[in-house]
């Protein structure tokens, strides 16, 4: 597995280490801490906090304090935030539904900052199609490299997936399942879970979060985007009722707008592959059966991917495969091939790829990080790198893209549209489109 | 002997000999990389493995030994608010690396998805951690462990313990880092958090290496078994008339990472025997324990399995002690129960055929066999397997009973004799077990043809370093075995190779002191 090896040059670069500016990164809750800011900690030669902005400074205060981080300022105003010349990269890590007021003005007053060069935002990119084409033009006239956490893309298990599947391991593909459970969507709600994520219009519920990870996660595996798509979205359970810590019920009943089922069809564009995939909310049955199941059925084998919960970009995952290919002996680096490989062409491989102490939710953002460092540090020694690039579309090096995330939004769009208007759509042109 | 890491310090004396040479060099390797002297060296050396192989994780005895080929530590410590290390590697193929230490006290996060030479010293480090946290919780539970500059410098090949020794060394640098100069680890304690330390990056290991890495000794062959309590006996080889006993350790430069290959060769292994111990276990009927303090043995193996069946059917309650005579007996009952249950299927189990024969499910197979280490294969060779695991222990009791009780009328007798016994297990590791590789074929037919009277591979295999039973001295045969490799071997399967790394291809070693501290 080449793709999975460390860059041989050092990491311990010569230059400084690129400074991070977080919008969003509180010591007491939230997803930074528990994911950016152990994985900048593993690669503390690479990276470096040198600024912190959120709207009361004395959170931010409390962060640096607590986390220690000694090379961090604490701005007071978003402008004075972006206009710092100590920051390479602003992380945005705060809620969906606040990235268009947020991101929109940063870009402007980062003019004030030459030394800006990458700006790395949470998926999902914005509330809706219009504010993320928005976002994506301003950053492509601000002219940073940009990245979006669709982390999935750094599983292990996802990479093994795509290089079985690319070396030809299953044939051609002729047809996917998909079937996943998206938690929080049902009968009951935890009391302290934030309101938001129940009304349809803040960027997060099923279909763009549970399903938009685990899409993007199939187009990447499978080198493939959708040619045309049928979908129906479903709020089944418009009320909820509120449970305590311990799951007792308190007798409460709240509002849900965000769906709770999504059933989703459609053709990937390279074999006319036809998809089937369902999510459901409501509380995961770990007893009977997995919440997360991709099944990818080829010519020549078939590939399962199983998880604990729907959530392929934060789960540790498993990867079955089973399948046959001619010539295939394993061989170690330069060794000449056996006489007697003790493998029969003719039969059945087995693969079962799952790392039992990995930690999927850091590692996979661990991972992305590293290879933000391996391009802006040229480790692998790439001649005439380009200083920026557009989109990482279905390369094994590089990250996802605001371009990326654009053309994930526009499928997430062609989704509600398909629900709302009845009928298949063909989104072929979904990253043709310039804007 | 004594039960604990040895501690040498300057002025020099007594140092084990690998040793007198290297530590000035990896002194001055370290000023010149971090310009300050280091406080501290830990070593810990290569290994070879006489006979045994593969089989510690069945948790059968093993015969192996230290050899004079070392991973050296030399560490300064650093007294800062953010604590950090930094790792160099003295080949300038493997890059500097630095980490911060986390800063709350909880373990350093380790991926096992990266192939990665850093990764093992982070092994060392959490056991050595997860140890400090059991020996002074108060003091290691909520602050972060010192920092340090490391510099790391290796003569090992690729497959004499490389990795082992490294975590051994790691482990140790750790401890003493963070305990202080006058605080003594048991060599006990150092094996038993070691032996699991890979298995943080996914390879699934057996404690043998780390065990002799740990407990060699001079001139020693080390007798390490692992049941019913970890134990490593060093056995002075006979004493010849007119000749000494040397080995020749000849490096096949077949590189097997073993994270890269682990899925088709040594973690499928570990599934094999496992899958071998159960569907004997369900043939007859008995139950095999769940060791929950070991996870190479939470489904039983074929130790297990072997005790089991003793309880149920010939009411020999207390599981086999060791004892050579009674092993033996044993074994042999064990090969024939081999040959009844497996000799038809040769050809391999698919997964519905072994699942089958465990009387389960093939979810369930894969559920409880496949998922705790990657793994890829065709079939699961459970005949050639738990043939290889049983017959290779008993060689490893009739190598002991050799060593203990045999005398020989002339000193070709020895050789002969226990050079047989390696011979049948290179045998048996080429067609059972499958973890040879043509390279250590040629190696060991020029060998034998050229005056070693036993050659066979050592370590896991696919590749890596071979072992050579051959009489030095006056009237020995070294030179000349060396002689035929390079001219037979090496210049022919690699013609460019310079003269250092032919020389470094090629060890004449006798045992060495294990794992041990040097105080600057």
């Amino acid at each position: 597995m080449d793709y999975n090896k460390r860059s041989s040059v050092s990491t311990v670069p010569n230059a400084a280490p690129i400074r991070v500016g977080f919008v969003g990164l509180n010591a007491a809750k939230g997803w930074a801490i528990k994911t950016h800011y152990p994985a900048i900690l593993q690669l503390s030669s690479q990276f470096q906090i040198t600024a912190l902005y959120s709207p009361k400074i004395e959170t931010s205060i409390a962060t640096i304090q607590r986390l220690k981080l000694s090379n961090a300022t604490a701005f007071p105003t978003l402008e004075s935030f972006a206009s710092s010349s100590t920051i390479d990269m602003i992380v945005i890590a705060i809620q969906v539904a606040s990235h268009y007021e947020v991101v929109m003005p940063l870009l402007e007053f980062s003019k004030n900052n030459p030394n800006l060069k990458y700006l790395f935002v949470e998926w999902a990119l914005a509330c809706s199609l219009d504010q993320a084409e928005s976002i994506y033009k301003a950053a492509a006239e601000r002219g940073v490299q940009t990245i979006i956490s669709l982390q999935g893309r750094k599983s292990p298990y996802i990479l093994r997936a795509k290089e079985l599947i690319s070396q030809g391991y299953i044939g051609d593909i002729n047809s996917i399942e998909i079937a996943g459970n998206g938690g929080w969507y049902g009968y009951e709600r935890p009391v302290k879970s934030p309101k938001y994520i129940y009304e349809i219009g803040n960027g997060v519920d099923l279909v763009t979060t549970t399903f938009g990870h685990t899409i993007d996660i199939l187009q990447y595996m499978t080198s493939s985007y959708f040619s045309r798509i049928n979908a129906m979205v479903f709020n089944n359970i418009p009320e909820q009722e509120l449970i305590d810590e311990r799951g007792n019920r308190l007798g409460q009943r709240v509002p849900k707008t965000v769906p709770d089922h999504l059933l989703f069809q459609g053709t990937l564009l390279n074999g006319n592959v036809p998809v089937s995939c369902s999510f459901k909310g409501g509380k995961p049955t770990k007893k009977f059966t997995k919440n997360l199941v991709i099944d990818i059925h080829g010519t020549k084998g078939d590939l399962k991917l199983e998880g604990d919960a729907g959530f392929a970009e934060i789960s540790n995952l498993v990867l079955y495969y089973s399948g046959t290919r001619a010539n295939d002996f394993p061989l170690a680096n330069g060794q000449q091939a056996p006489l007697d490989p003790g493998y029969d062409a003719g039969k059945e491989i087995m693969e079962v790829y799952h790392l039992r102490n990995y930690n999927a939710i850091v590692g996979n953002i661990h991972r992305l990080y590293q290879s933000i460092s391996d391009f802006h540090f040229n480790t692998k020694k790439i001649p005439e790198l380009p200083s920026q690039f557009v989109m990482q579309g279905f390369d094994f090096e590089g990250f996802p893209t605001l371009m990326d995330a654009l053309i994930l939004h526009r499928l997430i769009e062609s989704v509600y549209k398909s629900n709302m208007m009845g009928s298949t759509l063909n989104v072929s042109n979904i990253s043709h489109y310039s804007l | 002997m004594n039960t604990n890491v040895p501690i040498f310090s300057s002025p020099v004396r007594d140092l084990p000999r690998s040793f007198e040479q290297k530590h000035l060099a990896v002194v001055d390797a370290f000023f010149q990389t971090y310009h300050v002297k280091p406080d501290f060296i830990a070593r810990s050396p290569g290994r070879v493995n006489l006979i045994g192989e593969h089989i510690d994780y069945c948790d059968f005895s093993v015969l192996p030994l230290a050899i004079d080929v070392d991973m050296l530590c030399a560490v300064k410590i650093l007294d800062e608010k953010n604590p950090s290390i930094t790792l160099t590697n003295a080949d300038p193929k493997f890059a500097q690396r630095k980490f911060d230490l986390p800063l709350d006290g909880s373990y350093m996060a380790i991926d096992p998805s990266v192939s990665e030479w850093s990764n093992y010293f982070k092994c060392g480090l959490h056991v050595a951690h997860s140890y400090l946290k059991k020996i002074a919780p108060e003091r290691f539970n909520n602050t972060p462990l010192v920092g340090a500059q490391i510099f790391c410098q290796s003569d090992i090949p690729t497959g004499g313990g490389l990795s082992s020794a490294f975590t051994c060394a790691a482990a140790l640098a750790t401890i003493r880092a963070n305990m202080g100069k006058n605080f003594d680890i048991s060599k006990k304690d150092l094996t038993r958090i070691t032996a699991v330390a890979e298995h943080y990056v996914g390879v699934n290991n057996g404690g043998m290496d780390q065990a002799t890495s740990v407990y060699g000794e001079e001139d020693h062959a080390l007798y390490v078994e692992f049941r019913p309590k970890l134990k490593a006996t060093p056995f002075k080889f006979p004493q010849l008339k007119n000749h000494e006993i040397s080995f020749v350790i000849a490096n096949t430069l077949v590189k097997s990472n073993k994270f890269e290959t682990a899925p088709t060769n040594y973690n499928l292994r570990v599934i094999e025997v496992t899958v071998a111990a159960n569907a004997l276990a369900t043939r007859y009927s008995v139950a095999l324990p769940s060791h929950k303090d070991n996870s190479n043995s939470e489904r039983g193996n074929l130790r297990d399995f072997m005790d089991a069946y003793y309880a149920r059917y010939e009411n020999q309650a207390q599981p086999w002690n060791g004892d050579i005579g009674t092993g033996i007996e044993r074994l042999l009952k064990m090969l024939q129960l081999v040959e009844e249950s497996f000799s038809r299927k040769k050809s391999g189990f698919t997964v519905h055929e072994a699942s089958t024969a465990l009387n389960c499910s093939r979810e369930e197979f894969t559920r409880d066999y496949l998922t705790t280490f990657p793994v890829r294969f065709q079939v699961l060779k459970l005949y050639q397997r738990a043939k290889h695991v049983y017959s290779e222990s008993l060689r490893v009791l009739k190598a002991l009973k050799m060593m203990t009780s045999a005398t020989f009328h002339t000193d070709e007798d020895f050789f002969t004799d226990f050079g047989r016994l390696m011979n049948e297990s290179q045998a048996s590791c080429d067609k059972l077990y499958e973890c040879s590789c043509i390279e250590t074929n040629q190696i060991c037919s020029i060998a034998l043809a050229n005056g070693s009277f036993g050659s066979r591979l050592t370590g896991a295999g696919w590749g890596g370093c071979t072992i050579h039973l051959v009489p030095s001295g006056a009237n020995g045969n070294v030179e000349q075995v060396r002689k035929a490799l390079i001219e037979k071997f090496y210049n022919v399967r690699y013609p460019d190779l310079t003269d250092e790394e032919l020389k470094d291809a090629i060890i004449v070693s006798k045992p060495a002191l294990g794992t041990c501290l040097y105080e600057q």
